[in-house]
């Protein structure tokens, strides 16, 4: 059957906004779950995973598909290969996700053990969830819009998060006088900071993709 | 990052086809490929380090009142592969018959400006055209071996230019065969026909024939345009090999043959070279959208 190359490169491009798509409801699923404590999603983040790794193999085969029929070069070709390498990095975003829900999870469980009702999370981690949420979203819109102006937002946000992830590590490391329950508590967020901190990274690295896509340009370790 | 290669047309003179005097004394200069450090990050071209072997300064030509060629600058490296890619009627084919002359054959063509190969300007009159063809070989798209034994296909050329004994000419035979990759199927029937050979047999006993003269720059005019893809691949391998000895020019329409054989790519078009890169930065971030178009197929 003859190959549209024009048109398997948009289908690969609409594969890979809607698997950002995806991760991004599920992250923000998650953030919006955590501050209400409710359990529910949390679950269904958790066993949704496959649906993203299933994906991502997915637009490996679109990629090699158009790779092996179609030969593309310059933009063409940059667009395939970028598409297959952020697939790569929202796989990794997702099971990172996964891992924020199964330690919010957790952390839940041990409150309706211990009786706890209302847990108050360190304003730290909070934000932390936040910044990784609008580096995910912003990540997505600049892939969107092939837009350099927003991925660059995306990169600075490398700073702002890792400066939120210093003060989660220094909540946790606070003397408390509930020794016990501060100790559990600080070890789920430290978990959960980790993964954020993650979360953001490579959404960095979604950026420096867009860069590579729009100007051809590796930014990589720059 | 690698320098830009300087604007070449800024402060020569246009040099004609009338005998010629002076020439630049410039080809030991490395060269400098025209795009290097378009592409950040890149792996250091083989480029880099590689002299000019042949420099064009402000090259025009025309057929009768038909300018085919518009002002060409050019630097090509020695001993790397070269690619001229374009559409049909770009004038690729018109600019590699200049350098070895070939399109004295034709009344109308005519040209200005200068072809330097090692400082010597290829389109002065006062040059020796059957030597620069030996200097300069060439292979064709369709396969022209003489109707002549294996043997004689290679002994025919420096029979005419060298005294040689047949001892001498024996290992010359075999040398260049060799280095045309085609020996081992060739050695028991070098008496044969170099007719009842298959195209791409044929095809590298073109080869073997053009650097049996000992040519500095071999011309190619798309050489496996003709063949099959196993043919096609063993030409490909052995471009690769004689660039180790050889500064190799190739025509092409195969994108991705001239991505996988040359160093540097020069696309033409409507008789004017738009973009000249290393290879690689022009087949993953051309500079100049028109490049981007063709390559990519959309048009030409």
């Amino acid at each position: 059957m003859p190959v549209d190359r024009a048109a398997e490169l948009e289908e690969i491009r609409a594969s890979i906004l809607a698997m950002g798509s995806e991760v991004e409801h599920r992250l923000k699923t998650v953030v919006a779950a955590v501050s209400l404590n409710d359990p529910q999603p949390l679950r269904d983040v958790m066993l949704g995973d496959d649906a993203i790794d299933a994906m991502e193999v997915s637009i490996e085969h679109q990629g090699l598909r158009i790779l092996a029929l179609t030969q593309p070069v310059a933009s063409d070709l940059r667009r395939v290969l970028v598409a297959m390498r952020i697939s790569g990095h929202l796989e990794q975003i997702g099971d990172q996700v996964s891992g924020v829900a199964k330690r919010a999870l957790d952390l839940h469980e041990l409150d309706v053990k211990a009786g706890i009702t209302e847990r108050t999370l360190p304003e730290s981690l909070v934000s932390m969830a936040k910044v990784a949420l609008d580096m995910l979203q912003s990540a997505n819109q600049a892939l969107t819009n092939e837009s350099i102006g927003t991925a660059a937002h995306v990169r600075r946000s490398k700073d702002r998060i890792n400066a939120l992830q210093r003060e989660v590590f220094v909540w946790a490391t606070q003397e408390k006088p509930d020794h016990s329950e501060h100790t559990v508590l600080a070890i789920d967020a430290l978990s959960i900071a980790r993964k954020l901190d993650s979360i953001g990274g490579l959404s960095a690295c979604i950026a420096e993709e867009i860069v590579f896509l729009v100007e051809g340009t590796v930014i990589r370790h720059t | 990052m690698k320098t830009l290669a300087p604007n070449p047309s800024g402060g020569t003179m246009p040099i004609t086809l009338n005998p010629i005097g002076d020439v630049m004394n410039n080809a030991a200069q490395p060269y400098a490929s025209p795009n290097a450090g378009s592409l950040e990050n890149k792996e250091p071209s083989d480029l880099s380090s590689a002299k000019v072997a042949i420099r064009v300064r402000n090259f025009s030509s025309w057929y009768g009142s038909f300018q085919a060629l518009h002002n060409l600058d050019l630097d090509i490296p020695e001993q790397r592969v070269t690619a001229f890619i374009g559409p049909s009627g770009c004038g690729k084919s018109t600019f590699l018959r200049w350098m070895n002359r070939m399109n004295d054959l034709i009344p109308s063509a005519r040209a200005e400006g200068s072809v330097e190969l090692h400082d010597e300007n290829l389109m002065s009159r006062s040059i020796d055209v059957v030597n620069l063809r030996r200097r300069v070989g060439m292979v064709f798209q369709k396969p022209n071996p003489f109707p002549k034994s294996i043997y004689d296909n290679i002994a025919f050329g420096p029979r005419l230019h060298f005294k040689m004994s047949r001892a001498s000419l024996d290992d010359l035979v075999e040398s260049s065969l060799r280095r045309a990759a085609i020996w081992d199927e060739v050695k028991d029937r070098l008496k044969d026909s170099a007719l009842s050979l298959s195209g791409g047999q044929q095809q590298r006993l073109c080869i073997a024939r053009a650097i049996a003269g000992d040519p500095e720059v071999l011309l190619m005019d798309e050489p496996c345009s003709a063949l099959d893809p196993k043919s096609t691949a063993r030409v490909e391998e052995l471009i690769s090999q004689l660039r180790k000895k050889y500064t190799i020019i190739v025509v092409t329409h195969n994108m991705q043959q001239a991505a996988r054989i040359s160093d540097l790519t020069s696309f033409f078009y409507e008789g004017k070279i738009i973009e000249t890169g290393d290879t690689e930065t022009i087949f993953t971030a051309p500079a100049k959208l028109q490049t981007e178009e063709y390559i990519s197929g959309r048009f030409g």
